[in-house]
Order: C-alpha cells, then structure tokens, then sequence
C-alpha cells in the first residue's frame, strides 16, 4: 500500500508556509521527541514499483546520541549505537562488526530522526503541507543534484511522526510506518549500549581506530 | 560434518543427471543477505536476484536504506544504477561491477553458482555430500562452498553459499528461493 503520504495529494490548496517557518516547524515536531519507541513497519519497493522486501522493525530513539534499530523479520539484525560505538549484530549469522560512530556523519534518515533539522535544512528545500489542523506532511528536496534522494516526505499526524518516504535517486522507495508509537517515555542508558553474548563462534569485525582494547565479551 | 567421500569420479551419471536438472532451470528468483568481506573492511546487504533465461535483475541494499544498487543485465549489455549515481551501461559486468561496488561479484559464473553447481567451462576439486549434493569446487580462481541446502517445492537449493578469492570472501545467506513452478512459494 502506498504510503499515507501519496505525492498526488495536491499541495495547491493547502496551506504552504514559508520554508523557514516549515525547517522551525519540522524542528519543533521532531525537538519533542526526547525519546522516542515505536514498531516500525517497513516497505522497499524497487524503481518500477515491485516489492522488494516488507520488514518489521523496532525502534528506539534517545537524544542526543542513543539510536536503536532492531529488525526483527524477515530476518534479525540489530543496528545500535550510543554516538561513540556503532554496533551491527546479526545473531543468526554469529556475526558482530564494530565501528567507531561519528554522528555528524550519519545517514539523512539518522539525522531526520534524531532531530538534526538544522544539517539538514542546508542540505535539503523543507516544504510544510498542513492536511488538517494538526496534520503537517514536510517535502524534503535536495538542494544539490549530488544527493542520494530524489525527496523524502515526513508526515505527522496530530503532532505525531506517523510514517517517511525516502525515495532514491535510482527509484527504489523506503517507506517507514511507525506504530505503538511512545513519545518521551523513559529509556535506560544502557539500552544503547551493546554486549556481545559470550559465544566462541561469534565473528568480531573491530573496526574501530583503537580496537586494541577489549572487546565486549571477554 | 564426517569426512565426505570425493565423488570426482570420471562419470558420475546421477551427478551429471542433477546437474542438468539445475542446469535448466532457468527462471528463479531468490533474495536473502550478501556480506562482503575482505582484509581490512566487512559489510552486508540484502540481495534479490531475478532470473529470465538470459536476462536478470538484481537488486542490492543496506539495511537504513544504505547503498541501493539495481543492475539489469540483458546478453551484451548491462545497466547499473547505484543511488546517487547515475545509470551506467557496460558490456561486461565484472569489471564495471568492481568500480562501482568496490569488490568483484562474478555475475556470469554466479548465475551458475547460485544454484549448486558449476559455470559451464573448466571446474576443479569437486567435492560432494550425501545425495549428491555438490559441496564445494573451484572455478575462474574462486573456491565456492555450499554451507547449507533447504527443499524449495520440488527443488533442493542452497541457502548458504561462500565463494571466495583471497582477500576477498562473499558470503550469500538466508537465501529463500522462488521457482515459478512453486504454487506455495518459497519454503525457509
């Protein structure tokens, strides 16, 4: 199913705000969110619009650094870092790679989510499309060509990040749908922090610039 | 596993037979994990390759929507569009393939590969299981290992390969097979 933001939904009549009032505004919906956990439903269809893999995914968010991104099917792999350490764990394959994290250098949708607005209103045109009273769908377009997105379209519906649609320059569509969505619950520290389990089969890629000190598990 | 017998025996009729059968099946489809690693660097990403006759679709990408690659190959001409990129077009895909992705997928054996058995053209050390199932060979340079085979409807296909080439290990896994004669789909 398309997302709930379809391009179609003309933009003419609704109300479209300045694109620094809309940045302020994109800022300010997603500065709410301190913490952030939902389940996130994700579709990637590729360039002529086949469906290339439907996956669960949970999600956990802490500012400024904590990002947890857990998919769950078709197949387990969890994404985790606390803003020094990038972990990606793949439980069935026994296969652990570990990287130092540098958060200025993450990912549009990383910074999307973690709230950097202001890296990218520099990057990107933000357009603010009010639907309704408290729902705003935000139009991100790349200012230079070099970019990996042809447009990402955040929607919110009262208030809330209800899905994002990135759309890459080769065509191919991620949508994320976020769902049992909790806004500023408490989230412990150490959700972001991952132990290695104690396996002798497990295989450690370190990547990190001093990996000379311990790896988690020993 | 116990030391598997060599069955490279002159003529193995109930191998050649197998591999004929594979040999012929010539629409499929699977998707499932690619992770690339050699000395220094390691990365994975879930592949889904789509295979008609002679032409194929393979799409690649990294999980937070990372490095999305499609690649259309049709016999002479192949199309690469890496996100960010634009579309690229080569008559051999190998050598292109090693530019744009920065390693070397062997697309015109691994059509081959993928399935269980050999590339057409010289193969060596071919190693098999318990009922025939091909374990491992070498080929063009690459040794290729078959770490796991599930039943897919009618078909026995692996669903972990290794192929490797110093320093360079590809690793295919959680491979879940479509044929299109399958009503149920794909088995795990």
């Amino acid at each position: 199913a398309q997302g709930a933001s379809s391009e179609q939904a003309n933009n003419s009549d609704s109300a479209t705000i300045g694109t620094d009032t809309a940045t302020e505004r994109l800022t300010r919906l997603l500065a709410d969110l301190s913490t952030f956990r939902a389940d996130v439903r994700q579709l990637i269809t590729e360039s002529s619009g086949g469906v290339l893999e439907e996956s669960d995914i949970l999600f956990m968010l802490k500012r400024p650094h904590g990002f947890y991104w857990e998919t769950l099917s078709p197949f387990p792999e969890l994404i985790v870092t606390n803003g020094d350490t990038l972990w990606n764990y793949q439980p069935d394959l026994l296969q652990l790679s570990i990287e130092d994290w540098n958060p200025d250098e993450s990912e549009l949708a990383a910074q999307l989510l973690g709230g950097e607005t202001a890296a990218i209103a520099e990057e990107y045109d933000i357009e603010a499309v009010q639907v309704a009273t408290n729902d705003w769908e935000f139009v991100l377009r790349p200012l230079d060509q070099a970019s990996l997105y042809q447009r990402v379209v955040l929607y919110f519906v009262d208030d809330l990040l209800e899905s994002i649609l990135l759309i890459n320059t080769n065509g191919q569509r991620t949508l994320w749908e976020f769902f049992n969505r909790q806004v500023n619950e408490p989230i412990a520290d150490t959700t972001f922090n991952f132990t290695a389990p104690d396996d002798d089969f497990l295989d450690v890629i370190d990547n990190r610039a001093d990996n000379t000190h311990e790896t988690d598990q020993l | 596993c116990t030391g598997t017998p060599r069955i490279d025996a002159p003529v193995n009729t109930e191998w050649e037979q197998r591999r004929q059968v594979l040999q012929d099946i010539s629409h499929w489809e699977f998707i499932g994990s690619l992770n690339v690693r050699d000395a220094s660097d390691a990365h994975s990403s879930r592949i889904r390759w789509q295979q008609q006759d002679e032409t194929y679709q393979i799409n690649l990408w990294g999980t937070f929507n990372v490095g999305a690659t499609q690649i259309d190959g049709r016999p002479g001409e192949v199309q690469i569009v890496q996100q960010g990129e634009d579309p690229v077009f080569t008559e051999s895909p190998e050598t292109l393939l090693y530019q744009e992705l920065g390693y070397e997928l062997p697309v015109t054996e691994l059509n081959h590969w993928i399935k269980g058995i050999p590339a057409p053209g010289p193969s060596s050390n071919l190693v098999f299981g318990e009922s025939n199932q091909l374990r491992s060979f070498q080929q063009i340079g690459w040794q290729v290992s078959y770490m796991a085979y599930t039943n897919f409807g009618l078909e026995t296909l692996p669903t972990r390969i290794r192929i490797e080439k110093a320093p360079l290990r590809l690793d295919l896994t959680r491979l879940r097979w479509t044929l299109p004669d399958l009503q149920a789909g794909a088995g795990n």
